[in-house]
């Protein structure tokens, strides 16, 4: 079982890739986050345990986008940006690709891979399919 | 006949004789008195004749020495004559080398005598080789001592004594009197003509001078100020008084700057700079604010030149002032009007992309959701219809995208930059293969991997070449392929996209290009995509073409050039 935490604004994107989510990968514990602050408070909130492996982060949002969310926890939680960066792969989620965000996202460490939406199973299968599997513990 | 009527008769006779002698020796003394008189006469006709041409004050000097050497041969008898009438005085003076007032004539020749004797003209008559004949000859010039009386005259005494004097009548003597008045007008005249024609010539050159100027002056569209040394206005031209409004009369004993300058409309280091120029009596040429007399403002370019007179002492500035205000309106205009394009592009940028993500969030959705449904869950004629859907809404996406890609290559410069074509190729490929999994797609390539060119630009023309050949690959046939060739040399770049496909009707071939036209019905197109290509390979300067034989495949045919860079 793997932890995901979805971040975006518009629920049937969220409702969709949370199906998708959840047919790949049949196991997963999934949190939804509507905005960045509900991201943000969910993550300042983890246990030891419940830290999410996989993060798709929505650029577009109301009041804070993606970027800022980054940059927040950059400034602010160095030890939250420290935990993301160590135990979590962050993909960036677009509905229409920007070469300005594409650049943003490529200078972002933090960053893994900028993705065109919706989610699909077979995108799924192809970035996390080798280390994403029921946990062996 | 007695001896002493004899001796009577003898002496009556004798005594006639002696009366007819004395008449034959007076008639002889007129006669000679005569050819003296014509030979004057005749000399005096020649030099008058020859003086009237003479042109310049030398020449007529060296004639009149001529003249009056011949004069002097031929009126020797002149002094002679004088010696006989005033026989002490005329002798005594004679050999004192010096002569009294015998006549009018005489005192005006001593008059001369005394004041020129040391004049440079003395020199000249001595020079033409007549002192074996003239034992002092004169010219004189105009009397310094009373300028009024401009008298000139020659004049000459002969030394040389002759017993054949003849009587000097009354006509000779008028006649030398003539020739002295005459000498001198001549002369008058020819150094005040020649110095009259010089000044008139002179007058006349700088009056030429001032009509040109005055004339340029006075029509030129320029604005023109002369104003004195201290800077205050001594006169303007019409096109100043037309620009600023102030009459001449206002301006006059103004300066320029209190009449036209408000302060803070310039550049006070550039008025800095004015002053400094003007202090130090350099020309200068600046840019200025001005205000006419109504306050309203124009801008000049002006133009300052200090006139000094023959002692370097400053007598004038003269300032042109070219009226820019037209060229500088335009100027700010066009600057203000490239602001705003600025502006309203960048809005329009955020504007499509706020558009396109909000018009495709939504259909995104509804793919994420049409991709969710079961297979197995749902009848075919449902299936039917969810296909029909998936198309309509790929569709629309489509359009957004290839609108969104229009207004991008439209309004956003051109990058140049270094990447990896074959991958962005492969990746192209890799994206596509989706549309059409039986088709295979090959890549031979010439060249590095490496170009300098648009990125995003190229990948937009990519996929949209490439989508067009595999979407128009025949369907159902196990040879159906697309190649894909790159030719990449320094300087430009080929890529040659070619499927074996259905091809496109000749008649159709030159429209391809063309905005919302699209060559088939079956197809699921937008009519937009060759036509952004053709639009992205012009912003990038380089070439597109297509060739297509229907039921054979169509190639289509890319040149890029490319920067050639250091790195």
């Amino acid at each position: 079982m793997s932890r995901y935490l979805l971040i975006d604004d518009d629920d049937i994107i969220q409702f969709v890739h949370r199906k998708v989510v959840e047919r790949f990968d049949p196991e997963a514990d999934i949190h939804v986050a509507h905005s960045v602050d509900d991201a943000l408070s969910f993550l300042l909130n983890r246990g030891e345990n419940e830290w999410p492996e996989v993060v798709f982060l929505d650029i577009n949002m109301p009041i804070k986008n993606g970027f800022t969310f980054v940059e927040g926890i950059r400034d602010d939680h160095p030890d939250l940006f420290q935990k993301l960066q160590a135990q979590s792969r962050v993909f960036l989620l677009t509905s229409s690709v920007n070469p300005r965000d594409m650049r943003q996202a490529e200078a972002c460490i933090l960053i893994e891979k900028l993705l065109a939406k919706p989610l699909k199973v077979d995108m799924l299968e192809r970035l996390l399919g080798v280390e994403v599997h029921p946990h062996p513990d | 006949m007695t001896h002493a009527e004899l001796q009577q008769a003898y002496l009556e006779l004798q005594a006639r004789v002696t009366r007819f002698s004395a008449t034959e020796q007076a008639l002889i003394n007129a006669h000679d008195r005569l050819d003296q008189e014509r030979l004057v006469y005749k000399l005096m006709n020649d030099f008058h004749s020859a003086a009237i041409e003479v042109k310049d004050v030398p020449s007529l000097l060296s004639l009149i020495s001529e003249t009056l050497v011949e004069l002097f041969e031929t009126e020797w008898g002149y002094a002679s004559f004088r010696c006989a009438m005033h026989p002490e005085r005329s002798a005594s003076h004679l050999e004192g080398g010096h002569r009294g007032e015998a006549s009018e004539l005489e005192a005006a020749l001593r008059n001369v005598v005394q004041q020129s004797a040391e004049g440079p003209e003395n020199r000249i008559l001595e020079d033409a080789a007549c002192t074996g004949v003239i034992q002092r000859g004169f010219v004189a010039r105009r009397n310094k001592k009373q300028p009024e009386s401009e008298l000139v005259v020659v004049g000459g005494v002969s030394q040389r004594m002759s017993e054949n004097y003849a009587p000097f009548g009354d006509n000779t003597s008028s006649l030398l009197k003539l020739f002295v008045d005459s000498c001198s007008s001549y002369l008058d005249n020819l150094t005040y003509a020649g110095r009259i024609q010089m000044q008139l010539e002179t007058i006349r050159q700088s009056e030429l001078e001032q009509r040109k100027l005055s004339l340029i002056a006075t029509n030129t569209s320029s604005g023109a100020i002369i104003t004195d040394a201290h800077g205050r206005i001594q006169w303007v031209n019409s096109a100043f008084v037309e620009s600023t409004g102030y009459t001449m009369e206002e301006a006059v004993g103004q300066r320029p700057k209190d009449m036209l300058q408000w302060e803070g409309d310039n550049d006070p280091e550039v008025l800095l700079r004015l002053s400094n120029a003007l202090w130090s009596q350099t020309g200068i040429s600046v840019g200025l604010k001005n205000r006419r007399k109504n306050g309203e403002p124009f801008y000049i370019n002006l133009n300052i030149t200090p006139v000094h007179d023959e002692h370097h002492q400053l007598i004038n500035f003269i300032a042109i002032q070219q009226d820019i205000t037209e060229q500088k309106l335009a100027e700010q205009r066009i600057l203000e009007q490239n602001d705003a394009l600025k502006k309203i592009n960048q809005e329009l940028d955020h504007f499509v992309y706020s558009i396109s993500h909000d018009l495709r969030a939504p259909l995104l959705s509804i793919q994420g959701l049409l991709g969710l449904i079961d297979p197995n869950g749902n009848s075919e004629e449902d299936h039917q219809y969810l296909g029909l859907i998936e198309e309509s809404v790929k569709r629309l996406d489509n359009t957004i995208l290839d609108i969104l890609n229009y207004s991008r290559n439209a309004r956003l410069d051109v990058v140049h930059d270094h990447f990896d074509l074959k991958q962005t190729i492969e990746d192209v490929v890799q994206d596509l293969s989706s549309l059409r999994p039986d088709v295979r797609t090959c890549v031979d390539w010439n060249g590095p991997s490496e170009v300098h060119l648009d990125e995003v630009r190229v990948g937009v023309v990519l996929k949209n070449i490439l989508s067009n050949a595999l979407k128009y690959s025949k369907s159902g046939q196990d040879d159906a392929a697309v190649q894909v060739k790159v030719d990449n040399r320094p300087g430009h770049c080929t890529i040659t996209v070619s499927d074996n496909g259905e091809g496109i009707p000749e008649d159709l071939q030159p429209r391809v290009f063309d905005m919302f036209f699209r060559a088939t019905n079956s197809s699921s197109g937008t009519g937009l995509g060759l036509y952004i290509c053709k639009e992205v390979v012009d912003k990038l300067g380089g070439t597109i073409s297509l060739t297509s034989t229907p039921n054979e495949g169509t190639e289509v045919r890319v040149e890029l050039p490319q920067i050639p860079t250091a790195s």
